[in-house]
Parts: C-alpha cells; sequence; structure tokens
C-alpha cells in the first residue's frame, strides 16, 4: 500500500516535471549510483593494499628479527660445537676438563651468554664456567634441559626461558636465561660415556634483538616456542603478574604468514614466521587502528570525496542537461506561442540530430498552416471584397428612377440639351462602373467617374450646389478602387446639401504626399456633430434617413481589405461648417500592383 | 539574477567540498584522532627506599606511566617511616599541581584522619587501606596472615612458640596481616608472642618467627642463618634476600604476590582519580610459597622479575 502510494506521488510528480529535471536527475542518480560504487570498490581496494602493505611490512620486520635470531642461535649452537668438539670429543676427562679453554671461550661471548657447563649421563658436573659451585640439593639430571638433551641425542634442545638455579651466585643475583643442551660423548679414562653440555644463553640477548623491532604505533612482536609458550614478549612482566593476557597459544598454531584474529575485542592483524630448528615462531601483531591510515581519515576522505563527486554530478548534469534540453524548451515555447495564436513565432532549428529534425517538422507544419491560413483570410477577403463590391457596382434603383423621371421632364420640357447630357452622363456612368469588370481603374476614369455622377445630380437638384474638382497633384499614370468617390459624393448631397439653398459648394481635391495617394470630398453643408462622426464606420449604426451609410463602410472596407489597415477613410466634421471626407489610398501606378496590401502581409 | 545566484551557491558548494576533500587527505591524522589524554603527574611517597621489592613496584609504576601518559616522581622520606614528615610531604605535593598521589602509609592514622578532610589530591594507598583514601592496591593482609598462620599450624603442633613481630605498629597493612594471623594461631591452641623487634636472643628462645613485612623478614632471615639452631621463619612480601633465604631453607614459607602488579595498579588507579575518573581497590592474589618451590614455574615468574 505504501509502496503503492509512492509509486503514485513518483509518478505525479514525474509527469510535472521538465525536461531538463528528468535528465539532470537521471543523470545524477546514475551517476552516485557509480560514484558510491567505485568509491566503495576503491575503498575496499585501499583497505585490501593497505593491508598487503603492512603485512608485507611486518613480514620483512620479522624476517629480519629472524636473521638476527637466527644468527644469534646459530652462534650459541657454534659455542657448544667448539666445545664439544674442540674440548670434549678428543679430551680424556679423567682429569677434568680443561676449564681455562672453558673459560677462554666464555670470556669471548659473556656479552651474551651466562654459563656453559657439562654433566655426565647422572648429572653430575664435568665442568663449568664462569660460576663452578653447584647449590645444594639441585639436580639437573631431573631438569627438562637434562632429559631432552639424552631422549633425542641427535638435536640441540633450547628451552622456554627461566631462572637459572644450577650455580650459587656469589652476589645474590639471578638470570634469566635460554638453556641450549645436547647431548655430547665424555671419555673418561679410554671409555666413553654420554653427558650433557649445557650453555644458558642469557635471555636478554633474545630481549634485545626482539625489542628494537617497529611495527608502527600499536604493533608488537613476540616469541613463542612450538608450545606456545612464551618466549620473549615486550610486556612479559605484565603477562607474568597476571595484568595482560596474549593469543600465544593460539599463535603457536598459526602456519607461516598473515593471519587475522580478534583477541579480546580488537581485530588484529597477525603475521608469523617460524624460527629455524628451534621450532620458535615469531609472531607479529599490528591492531587494525595501527595500520598506515587510520579508519576516520579514510573514511573521511572517502565521504568528502564522495561528496564532492555527488555535487560535481549534480553541478555539471544540471550544466549539461539545460544544454541538451534548450532547443527542446526553445521549441515547445514556439509551439506553445503558436498555440496561443498572435504573431507566428519563429521555430529554431538547434541543437542534436533528433531536436533539429523535429525543429525542422515544426517549422514546416508552421509554415504550412501559416500559408494555409493565409490563404484562408485570403480567400475570406476576397469573398467580402466581392460582396462588397457586387453590393457597390448595383445601381440604386431610386437613383436610376429619378434620373430618367428627370430626363422624361427635361425631355418633355423641352430642354432638349440637359436631357442629352443627362442621358450622356448616364451612360459614361455605367460604362466606367463597368470597367470591364477591373476592380483597379485610373484615377482619371475614377474622377471622370464623379464628374458624371455629380453632372446628373447638378440637372436633377438644378444646380443647387457647385461642383468642382481640384487636382494638386497628375493624375495620369495612378490607379485606384473603382467607384470609392461617388457613395461619397451621395453622402455629400443627401446629407449635406438636401437642405441647402443654391450656395451648396462640393469639391473633390486630390494630392499626393510621397507614397500616399489622398482624396478629399468636402462639402459645406450641415455638418455633423462629434457622436455621429465616430459612429460612421460602425456598422451596427441604426440607419438614418436616405441612406444607411452602408456605401461610406462599403468603400473603408474595400479599401482596407484591398490595401490594408492603414488605409481607408477619415472623417472630418464640423455642424453648420461642413464636412470632409478624407479617402487615403497607397500610391498605384499600375493596374495589378497593390502596394498597401503587401506591406500589410 | 535569480539564476546567476543560485549557480554562484553551486560553485561556493563545490569549491568548499573540494577544499574539504584536499584538507581530508592532506590533514595529520593527529586532528582527526581523539587526543592523547592529558598527562598527569603523580607523586610516589614511600615510608622506606631501597629495599629490592620497592625497586620492581617501580618497574611497574613506571610501566603503568609509559602506558598511560603520565609523569611520576618518586619521594622519599629523610627518616624512614616518619608519618608526620610523609603528611606534610603529600601537603606540598598538592602545592605542586600534583594531580595524584601514590602512598604507602608510614602512619595510617595520621594519614586518615588528614584525608577525612583534606581533599585536594587523591591518595591511593600501597600496602594499608585507608578508609578515607581514593583507593587501595595490595593483597588482602586478612588472606596474608591466614595463609601464614595455615603453613605454621600444618608444620607445627600448637605447643610451639612463635613470635610475631610487629615492626610498624604505624602501618594498618602489616597490622592486620599480624591480627589475622594471630586470630588463626590462637584458634588452633598456639599462643603466639607478639613483639615490636626482632632479636637473636629472641630467636633463640623461639619456635619460629613470622614477619609481615619483607625488610623484618629478611633481618629475621639473616638472623636465623647465622644460628646453629634456627627457628622456623615465616614471613610475607618478595624481595631478594627473602627470595634467597626461601630457596636455601632459611624462611619455611613466604606469602608473596605481584609487586610489579601492585606499582602497575596502584599508578593506573592514581591516574584514574587524576582525570576524574573512578577509582577502586585492587586486590591482589597472594601465593604461599615453601622452601624449595621457588623455581616451580608459576612461582618463579612471581619470585624474579624478568626484567631487572
Amino acid at each position: 500500500m505504501l509502496l503503492r502510494a509512492l509509486v503514485g506521488k513518483f509518478t505525479r510528480s514525474y509527469e510535472k516535471m521538465s525536461i531538463q529535471r528528468v535528465i539532470s536527475l537521471t543523470f545524477t542518480a546514475v551517476a552516485v549510483v557509480g560514484v558510491l560504487f567505485i568509491g566503495l570498490s576503491l575503498t575496499l581496494r585501499y583497505s585490501t593494499v593497505n593491508e598487503k602493505v603492512q603485512a608485507q611490512a611486518s613480514q620483512q620486520v620479522l624476517n629480519q628479527v629472524n636473521l638476527s635470531l637466527d644468527s644469534y642461535l646459530r652462534r650459541m649452537m657454534r659455542i657448544s660445537d667448539t666445545v664439544y668438539y674442540r674440548l670434549l670429543k678428543n679430551e680424556d676427562l679423567t682429569d677434568g676438563l680443561s676449564e681455562e679453554k672453558l673459560a677462554l671461550l666464555y670470556e669471548e661471548n659473556r656479552d651474551s651468554m651466562v654459563s656453559i657447563a657439562v654433566f655426565d649421563s647422572r648429572g653430575a658436573l664435568v665442568g663449568a664456567t664462569p660460576l663452578a659451585i653447584m647449590k645444594e640439593g639441585v639436580n639437573p639430571s631431573e631438569q627438562s634441559w637434562f632429559t631432552a638433551a639424552l631422549a633425542q641425542i641427535e638435536n640441540i634442545h633450547f628451552s622456554t626461558p627461566h631462572v637459572q638455579n644450577l650455580f650459587q651466585s656469589t652476589d645474590g643475583s639471578y638470570h634469566w636465561v635460554i638453556s641450549l643442551s645436547r647431548q655430547v660423548e665424555l671419555t673418561r679414562g679410554g671409555a666413553s660415556e654420554s653427558g650433557v653440555l649445557l650453555v644458558d644463553m642469557s635471555f636478554s640477548g633474545v630481549e634485545q634483538i626482539c625489542r628494537s623491532t617497529d611495527l608502527g604505533t600499536d604493533g608488537y612482536l613476540y616469541v613463542v616456542d612450538a608450545d606456545g609458550e612464551l618466549i620473549y614478549h615486550p610486556r612479559q612482566q605484565l603477562l607474568y603478574a597476571g595484568l595482560l593476557q596474549e593469543n600465544n597459544k593460539a599463535a603457536a598454531q598459526l602456519s607461516d604468514g598473515t593471519h587475522w584474529e580478534t583477541f579480546q575485542g580488537t581485530r588484529r592483524q597477525v603475521t608469523v614466521k617460524t624460527v629455524g630448528y628451534t621450532g620458535w615462531k615469531l609472531v607479529g601483531v599490528v591492531p587494525v587502528q595501527g595500520l598506515a591510515m587510520s579508519t576516520a581519515q579514510l573514511m573521511l576522505f572517502v565521504v568528502s570525496v564522495l561528496l564532492f563527486s555527488i555535487f560535481l554530478m549534480i553541478f555539471v548534469n544540471g550544466r549539461l542537461s539545460a544544454h541538451i534540453t534548450q532547443p527542446i524548451r526553445q521549441l515547445e515555447q514556439a509551439v506553445r506561442q503558436t498555440g496561443r495564436g498572435g504573431e507566428m513565432p519563429q521555430v529554431p532549428e538547434a541543437g542534436c540530430y533528433e531536436v533539429q529534425q523535429l525543429g525542422h517538422s515544426i517549422r514546416s507544419m508552421v509554415s504550412t498552416m501559416r500559408h494555409l491560413m493565409n490563404d484562408v483570410i485570403q480567400q475570406e477577403e476576397d469573398k467580402r471584397r466581392s460582396e462588397l463590391e457586387v453590393l457597390q457596382s448595383q445601381i440604386n434603383p431610386h437613383f436610376l428612377y429619378n434620373t430618367l423621371d428627370s430626363v422624361i421632364w427635361l425631355t418633355e420640357s423641352g430642354r432638349y440639351e440637359d436631357s442629352i447630357r443627362m442621358v450622356t452622363a448616364l451612360g459614361r456612368l455605367f460604362r466606367i462602373s463597368l470597367s470591364r469588370g477591373k476592380r483597379v481603374i485610373s484615377l482619371e476614369s475614377e474622377l471622370n467617374h464623379a464628374g458624371y455622377y455629380m453632372t446628373i445630380q447638378q440637372i436633377r437638384y438644378k444646380n443647387k450646389f457647385a461642383f468642382n474638382i481640384q487636382k494638386d497633384t497628375p493624375v495620369e499614370g495612378l490607379y485606384c478602387l473603382k467607384l470609392i468617390i461617388q457613395p461619397l459624393l451621395e453622402n455629400a448631397i443627401y446629407h449635406g446639401m438636401a437642405a441647402e439653398d443654391d450656395d451648396g459648394q462640393i469639391t473633390v481635391r486630390v494630392w499626393r504626399e510621397g507614397e500616399d495617394l489622398y482624396i478629399d470630398v468636402e462639402d459645406n453643408g450641415l455638418g455633423m456633430t462629434p457622436e455621429v462622426l465616430a459612429s460612421l464606420l460602425d456598422e451596427n449604426r441604426p440607419a438614418q434617413g436616405k441612406g444607411s451609410g452602408i456605401g461610406v463602410q462599403n468603400v473603408h472596407r474595400r479599401i482596407q481589405l484591398t490595401y490594408g489597415n492603414q488605409y481607408g477613410l477619415e472623417f472630418y466634421s464640423e455642424p453648420d461648417e461642413g464636412t470632409t471626407v478624407r479617402i487615403h489610398l497607397p500610391v498605384v501606378t499600375s493596374p495589378e500592383e497593390n502596394p498597401g496590401k503587401e506591406e500589410a502581409r | 539574477m535569480k539564476r546567476t545566484g543560485y549557480q554562484l551557491w553551486q560553485m561556493i558548494v563545490l569549491i568548499l567540498l573540494a577544499a574539504a576533500m584536499v584538507v581530508s587527505l592532506a590533514a595529520p591524522e593527529s586532528l582527526l584522532t581523539p587526543p592523547a589524554p592529558r598527562r598527569v603527574e603523580i607523586s610516589i611517597l614511600m615510608r622506606q627506599s631501597g629495599t629490592s621489592a620497592w625497586s620492581v613496584v617501580r618497574q611497574g609504576m613506571e610501566q603503568a606511566a609509559e602506558d598511560l601518559n603520565a609523569e611520576l616522581r618518586f619521594l622519599a622520606l629523610e627518616e624512614e617511616n616518619n608519618g608526620e614528615e610523609q603528611i606534610q610531604l603529600l601537603r606540598s605535593q598538592a602545592q605542586m599541581d600534583v594531580d595524584a598521589a601514590v602512598v604507602v602509609p608510614a602512619d595510617c592514622q595520621g594519614l586518615d584522619e588528614l584525608l577525612s578532610q583534606w581533599k585536594e589530591l587523591p591518595v591511593i594507598t600501597l600496602e594499608s587501606p585507608l578508609e578515607n583514601a581514593q583507593a587501595f592496591v595490595g593483597p588482602s593482609n586478612e588472606e596474608v596472615g591466614t595463609l601464614l598462620a595455615g603453613q605454621v599450624i600444618e608444620d607445627c603442633s600448637p605447643g610451639k612458640k612463635f613470635l610475631l613481630v610487629e615492626s610498624h605498629p604505624g602501618c594498618q597493612g602489616p597490622s592486620r596481616r599480624l591480627e589475622s594471623t594471630r586470630e588463626a594461631l590462637e584458634q588452633a591452641g598456639f599462643a603466639p608472642e607478639v613483639c615490636s623487634e626482632i632479636t637473636a636472643s629472641q630467636m633463640e628462645q623461639a619456635d619460629g618467627v613470622i614477619c609481615f613485612e619483607p625488610a623484618t623478614l629478611e633481618r629475621a632471615a639473616v638472623l636465623a642463618s647465622q644460628m646453629e639452631d634456627p627457628p622456623l621463619v615465616y614471613g610475607a612480601g618478595v624481595s631478594d634476600r627473602s627470595v634467597a633465604q626461601l630457596e636455601v631453607g632459611g624462611i619455611k614459607a613466604l606469602a608473596a604476590w605481584s609487586d610489579y602488579a601492585s606499582g602497575y595498579l596502584a599508578v593506573t588507579q592514581a591516574v584514574a582519580a587524576a582525570r576524574d575518573q573512578s577509582a577502586e581497590d585492587k586486590i591482589l592474589p597472594v601465593t604461599l610459597v615453601q622452601e624449595g618451590e621457588t623455581y616451580d614455574q608459576n612461582h618463579e615468574k612471581l619470585l624474579y622479575p624478568v626484567f631487572q
């Protein structure tokens, strides 16, 4: 249940994450696992190598001690050989042993030995140096060194350390010794008998050899015999006093090499080396804390490295994922902006191959959509323009009826000239209106169309107003939409001149400013209030009086649909002063050209 | 701006971690391991000096001082067994920034009275346990007395005359040994006599002499060795001479304990007290060694210290 909840929570978090965060977290997680794995592996490897190095160091120390100890023991053995082969073997001891020679040998080696003594097979003293008086009650034949020598006559025997208790001391002192004993052949009166040669080595000699070892701060070396009895230990007295324990019995069972043991709660590296001939074992002990680098220091270093590596991974992965996902994020922003509408954004084509391809595809798709949308808009505009133009090109039946009625009236009243002029103007008006179906005609024709229309209206309204066309700019070679002036003139007559007496004035003025063409239709009629002026282009404006203003709106929409929204009609009016309607057009010098719309697109 | 600040923090953390890594590698181990315990100064106040037993105690003390990072000051009295001088010396040590003292009391009562109201220095006693001392290190004095009495009872019949030598009445340890021996002997039908000093004439009239500390035992053994028909000599405490006499039969039996261990443990407890840790009594095992047994494997280690 808890697992499912955690999975659900993770899934929800994952779905809300950005791709950069997902990449960054994934890379970091993988890298952290890798770093941890490598870190732990290296730590274990380091520990192993460290242990091996320490083991080798211990082994070297033990080898050195072994060499020294072996040399020392061999020296003692050579002494025993010398005594045996030079003094005992070929001498008849009937008159006693030559103690002078024995003393000489002792003097040469007194730094490392306590005494040399020869006993017969019953334990009686044959000769000794330097202490020649045996203690009362001492029976050498009961002592272990004596029995061992006679039990295995071919061997040289070494005892464990003990206090020498054979000879009387002149100063009451005592000596800890290690006894070397061997069976010897004694000749007395020509007869041969067994005896025992005893060389008591000074324990301090062994101690000096073993003491001068270096096994690190807490390491030490001790020596045991084959049974695990202590020969030497740096804290021997503490062991003898029972204040300390040593794992010497177990160490005696170990083979040569490096071993691990846990003794009294302490894990220790134990290196063992057997001393040749004696069967003694040198035991080097190094507690784990004494190894080259302490556990605390190693762990601190490992933790520091891991923390640094993990944070470095987070840092680098953050940068890398940001770099990798930047094109995707830009793409996503562009697509989102496209979805919101408005201006089409520039879709980037950057990043790695797949992202580039994706960007390219989206760019193509957006471009196609853009063209399709433009086509749809264009079609809509064309359709709307066509509707407007059809509407515009339709002849107001009232205008036609009134004109024809005026012609009849003029004919009946004998005003044939006016009748002819009116019919002629009407005919030319229609011809320009048709213009073979063209939408764009020359400005000249449009002005003529306005003139013919005004000619008809002046006759109808009995010259209640004057009309003139003022060309401030040469109009030759200029083109414009057809039928854009006439609806404005119609409005000026119906709304400006209808109530006027005979002083009405309507002026059409044409001028050019740079690439803009302006056509003003001015009247001095009633003018308009600002409210009416503001509502002229409002398509929802209710109809008022003659005309509904649809013609004006029609002209404005046609101009904007053809040339763009920056063009169209502008109105200037003051009540009782008159009205100016300004047509703003681009300068067009060809019937096919449409500069304003090109710019707008 | 916010993003730049975030990146700056990241860089700072990164640099700090890198520095930590370098420091952890380069820092000396001493910075990472717990510091060694404070070095303490311990004064050792003996009541006697120059005995061979004392030299073994001293070896044990020096080994403990080396192990526990302590410095020892061995102080001898101008007049042996002068309790007042010992107390004055102890008082002076407190003013010399000494952290603890190990004392072999010369005047147990006087020292105990002092320690009951004077707490400036933790005191560990050897030989004699004091009620107001921090701890005592040594054998059970009652056990020593009982062992010696047991051996006498085994060797002799109740009609024999035994002298119990109380050479230092101010020393509680030997006195307790004596009392235990007397009680046990009296219970066994003996009528031991107590004397304060041993003389040749006294020994000539006695069948046996029991001494309760090494110096007196040595003297008794020497006197016995000069007599044609010496009394049986029993005693407590190990010294070179007493061991030599034990070997040759000058001493019949000896109650022995490890002087090396007593020295070691006394300093161990003194260091603990100096470091405000609890110090506790350490009672050493006692072994009774009879004449001719000195070279037995276990007795040998007890009677003959390895390193002299």
